[in-house]
């Protein structure tokens, strides 16, 4: 049974008499236990997909999907409280900036408590006890010090731990990072990733990861998801879109990292797409990527459809690439 | 060249932008015009005013507005206890009270903008001492300060002035530094210092446009301020004295006579409620209007 | 022939010139130190930078590399000209730089400018951009209104924007594009030296490819010298002809690009590269089970980099390995190479 299947969302954003579609037509199959890499640049709407999934949507956005079902059980046959309720017991989710989801006025003992509280376990001995565990569980040294601080005594990779620790207190079968690292520096950036994985390979959880760097989705994931312009573009196994992206987008982000071992030759030039990111009033008609897509063809002016291609996984355009691609490993 | 100016009048400045969404807001243009429409009225008193402010008609006191029964055509309003027409006091008193009131602010603003801006950019020892003389004056209901001062240096109509003034003039010195303060804390300011600006050019290339919506704003709500205190000043006897058309003062000359000739005191409340009504709804649309730009 | 031409002849004639010769910007044994009031009679030493040398020749890239806490951001605020080296000279062209007159400010501010990490901060907003720019003229130079003009759309044209983008104001833009109109500031004084403190962090992936391609064409066409502070390695490799690696204030490792990558010694770069998931398979052990940390003897000093390192010697516990010169090009300071 899959863990998450969402069947063509659209969230939409009502500003001044329009609505500006930020999602559309998303649909995602993922398996139990599945580390999932969702990659987009700013303005895909990848953030906006992470509410989406956790119902926390401000109320101006409008949410329609034929189908969003989280661990069995469809989100949109519920009332508003019991979609909640059923997503706190299921799915977590963690942000960029740690310092922003932890509250400054209490200590770290008091936010693990009051999480502990929601998820029924009671009594301070308990409670205690269970913070210990989780905070080890993270790798923090000494986990009584840590409790007894403020998260502005805390440097951000520790914030960040504290974060995850929460987000796993009941064993939620969903964990979603948004840009988890992105405000870390690059030597603890490693070592929170692999925290994140460990920790569903001890405890059966599914992991999204979202980010903007490709790269480091490479290693740690089953399957990634490419999202331009509010719409999956291409969803395959890590493997297969690293080796052959068979989206022109995919083969563009690709190609604009700095590849390893290309020195500063003079004249050298890295590839890239021209333009920006259609703004939401004035998406292209057809393929969003078509303005900047150098193997657009006439087709393009319709909108393509999401197909499966064999042994690879799904694509949206109307000619999506074949090449042999290789993304120097080191 | 002509296509610059094609591109220019395309790309809305600023200000021209602030226009733009401030005419969208009905509630806030509607209440532009009733102000300007009195601003008319001040400035063309002597045309608009059928009588000087001060002759008085004898065997005309007390009378009631034209559409009483016993009203008098000439007088549309009705006279007072002495047969003075009230609509040219009123008229005149408009007058009296924007002219006043611009005064004020003006040289409040100018006197607080200066000193404010001086100890933003100066990092001297009196900056503490000085801030906390402002945020003990501030503290106080500006209106009893007025009274306070007055009742020291004595009643009239210079000393209110000054009164008003001197009341004013921390609300714009605080808030100028502050703001100042804090657009130094910005990058793009730091990038003009790095362009070799010195403080001047500073100020006003880079500051100056961003914090002239606060500025502007406070200009005007301290423009309202200034008529209601000018007026509350004049009611307690403190502010202009007789025979001035002041509003305040006509109140107070008319509350005596509240139960027999209740329109000689509704006639200037409702002349002070809806001047400061129409500032302070200008002032609200220029508030959204500015917060806007200010979001992006 | 045009005005550009002899301004591009004439750079080209000066870059010559300083090939054979002295480095454009020279720093000497740079330290900096802050005082923190930690209690009512105790106060701290925070020493940001400690000892810095930096030599940069024209027309090359110096990377500097580091993260939060190395000390990138202080150094870049006193070659800038924004803070004052507690000790220690800045030269340029051979000139040393007085940071108190007025005179030496002005010439740096003209020849060394920066560019900022945040584009959606760095750009005055009730500005139009053509405005902005023609501030920074008005400020250093004494050209007409029109040669003004003339200037601003030749500069914007030469960063990829148009004429007719003078007349907006920066919330039209994206990112990448803002940080063009930064670029575009940066040079249109036609300064020998960009400074720019990680232009690209806060671009998106394919966006940053373009502003380094712009970077990089910039520097062919004007001769520009460029330091470049970043903490992405592949960026780096990329863009840089020399790379300087910074921990705790000072530095630990520079030398030529093809040497730090192909062979990075010192164990905090080769933890750097372990942590980048395109580097990483080469240098997994740097980043294995973590060290315990070392008790410290008081007032005694130690290698900054010793609660991290596998190869820690004891040594390390009670002395602070100086920055040597072991090859040509190429300094590291660590007791194990010395």
């Amino acid at each position: 049974m899959s863990l998450l299947h969402i069947e063509n969302l659209n969230v939409s954003l009502k500003v001044q008499n329009n609505d500006l579609l930020i999602l559309e037509q998303f649909s995602l199959r993922m398996a139990e236990n599945e580390r999932l890499g969702l990659v987009g640049e700013s303005g895909s709407g990848k953030s906006t997909l992470a509410l989406a999934i956790m119902g926390l949507l401000s109320s101006n956005m409008k949410l329609t999907a034929d189908y969003m079902n989280l661990d069995g059980e469809d989100l949109m046959k519920m009332s508003v409280e019991d979609r909640r309720c059923y997503i706190s017991t299921k799915a977590s989710i963690i942000f960029q900036d740690p310092l922003a989801s932890l509250n400054p006025c209490f200590k770290i003992s008091q936010q693990v408590n009051e999480i502990l509280s929601l998820h029924a376990i009671r009594g301070k001995k308990l409670k205690h006890q269970t913070s210990v565990e989780l905070l080890d569980a993270v790798a923090i040294r000494h986990p009584e010090n840590v409790l007894k601080m403020y998260p502005y005594q805390l440097s951000g990779g520790m914030n960040q731990r504290v974060a995850i620790a929460i987000a796993m207190i009941g064993n939620p079968k969903l964990l979603i990072a948004d840009e988890p690292t992105t405000s870390l520096d690059v030597t603890i950036q490693s070592q929170i990733l692999k925290l994140l994985f460990e920790q569903k390979r001890s405890s059966q959880t599914g992991i999204i990861l979202i980010t903007h760097d490709f790269p480091l989705l490479a290693e740690s994931t089953d399957k990634i998801g490419v999202i331009y312009s509010g719409q999956m573009m291409e969803h395959a196994s890590t493997k297969n879109i690293l080796k052959h992206p068979h989206h022109p987008y995919s083969r563009a982000l690709l190609d604009s990292i700095p590849r390893m071992g290309q020195r500063h030759n003079k004249g050298s030039r890295l590839y890239s797409l021209g333009g920006q990111i259609p703004s939401l009033e004035n998406t292209p008609v057809g393929c969003r990527l078509g303005p900047r897509c150098n193997k657009a063809v006439k087709q393009c002016v319709k909108p393509p459809q999401l197909t499966s291609i064999e042994n690879h996984g799904k694509v949206r355009c109307h000619s999506p690439l074949y090449k042999n691609k290789e993304l120097s490993r080191s | 060249m002509s296509t610059n100016f094609y591109i220019q009048a395309q790309i809305p400045s600023v200000y021209q932008k602030w226009w733009l969404d401030f005419k969208t807001n009905k509630l806030a243009l509607n209440a532009l015009v009733i102000f300007i429409t009195i601003l008319l009225i001040a400035i063309f008193a002597n045309i608009i005013a059928p009588f000087d402010p001060t002759t008085q008609f004898e065997n005309a006191a007390h009378r009631p507005p034209f559409w009483y029964n016993n009203g008098d055509g000439r007088f549309l309003l009705g006279t007072d206890d002495l047969g003075r027409d009230l609509f040219s006091r009123l008229v005149y008193g408009a007058r009296l009270s924007l002219s006043l009131a611009s005064l004020v602010v003006i040289v409040s603003s100018i006197i607080g903008i200066s000193f404010g801006a001086f100890l933003a950019f100066s990092a001297s020892w009196v900056d503490t001492p000085i801030m906390k003389i402002m945020s003990f004056i501030l503290s106080l209901p500006s209106l009893l300060l007025a009274i306070v001062i007055v009742a020291i240096i004595g009643p009239g109509l210079p000393n209110a002035i000054y009164a008003v003034m001197l009341v004013l003039i921390p609300h714009f010195l605080i808030s100028t530094r502050s703001a100042i303060k804090l657009e130094l804390k910005n990058e793009y300011t730091t990038a003009m210092c790095l362009d070799g600006a010195n403080q001047f050019q500073l100020l006003f290339y880079a500051i100056l446009p961003n914090i002239l919506p606060s500025l502007v704003l406070q200009m005007v709500v301290a423009f309202s301020t200034a008529i209601l205190e000018i007026a509350a000043l004049g009611f307690l006897g403190l502010g202009a004295q007789a025979p001035y058309p002041e509003w305040g003062t006509i109140l107070s000359e008319s509350y005596d006579y509240l139960v027999f000739a209740p329109w000689s005191v509704a006639v200037p409340g409702l002349a002070i409620f809806f001047t400061i009504l129409s500032i302070n709804l200008v002032a609200e649309g220029l508030r959204d209007v500015m917060n806007i730009e200010k979001h992006r | 022939m045009a005005k550009s031409d002899v301004i591009r002849l004439s750079i080209k004639i000066k870059n010559s010139r300083e090939v054979n010769s002295m480095p454009i910007l020279e720093l000497k044994n740079i330290c900096k130190k802050y005082s923190l009031v930690t209690g009512l009679f105790s106060v701290n030493q925070l020493h940001a930078n400690i000892s810095i040398n930096l030599s940069l020749n024209a027309g090359k890239t110096l990377a500097i590399v580091g993260e939060s806490g190395s000390g990138k951001s202080t150094l870049a605020k006193q070659i800038i000209g924004i803070e004052k080296p507690t000790s220690g000279d800045v030269f340029l062209n051979g000139k040393k730089l007085d940071f108190d007159s007025s005179e030496h400010r002005k010439e740096r501010f003209r020849e060394i400018r920066m560019i900022f990490q945040n584009p959606y901060e760095s750009i005055n907003p009730q500005l139009r951009i053509g405005e902005t720019l023609n501030h920074t003229l008005k400020i250093n130079t004494r050209l007409s209104s029109l040669e003004r003009r003339k200037k601003i759309e030749q500069t914007l044209l030469l960063v990829g924007l148009q004429k007719s983008h003078q007349y907006h104001y920066a919330h039209s833009f994206s990112g990448g594009q803002r940080q063009r109109i930064a670029i575009a500031r940066a040079i249109i004084l036609q300064p020998s030296i960009i400074l720019a403190d990680e232009p690209l962090s806060a671009l998106d992936v394919s966006v940053q490819a373009q502003i380094i391609n712009l970077l990089q064409s910039l520097q062919e066409k004007l001769g520009i010298s460029i330091i470049f502070i970043s903490h992405d390695l592949s960026v780096v490799e990329h863009i840089a002809d020399d790379v300087m690696v910074m921990y705790q204030g000072s530095v630990v490792e520079e030398g030529k690009v093809s040497q730090i990558f192909d062979e990075p010694l010192h164990p905090y770069t080769q933890k750097l590269f372990a942590s980048t998931p395109t580097y990483r398979n080469r240098f997994e052990h740097a980043i294995q089970t973590p060290v315990a940390k070392i008790k410290k003897v008081l007032n005694k000093p130690y290698c900054s980099y010793v609660d991290f390192c596998h190869y820690r010697e004891d040594r390390c516990k009670t002395s602070s390995p100086e920055i040597v010169q072991t090859k040509q090009d190429y300094r590291i300071a660590c007791f194990k190479y010395e």
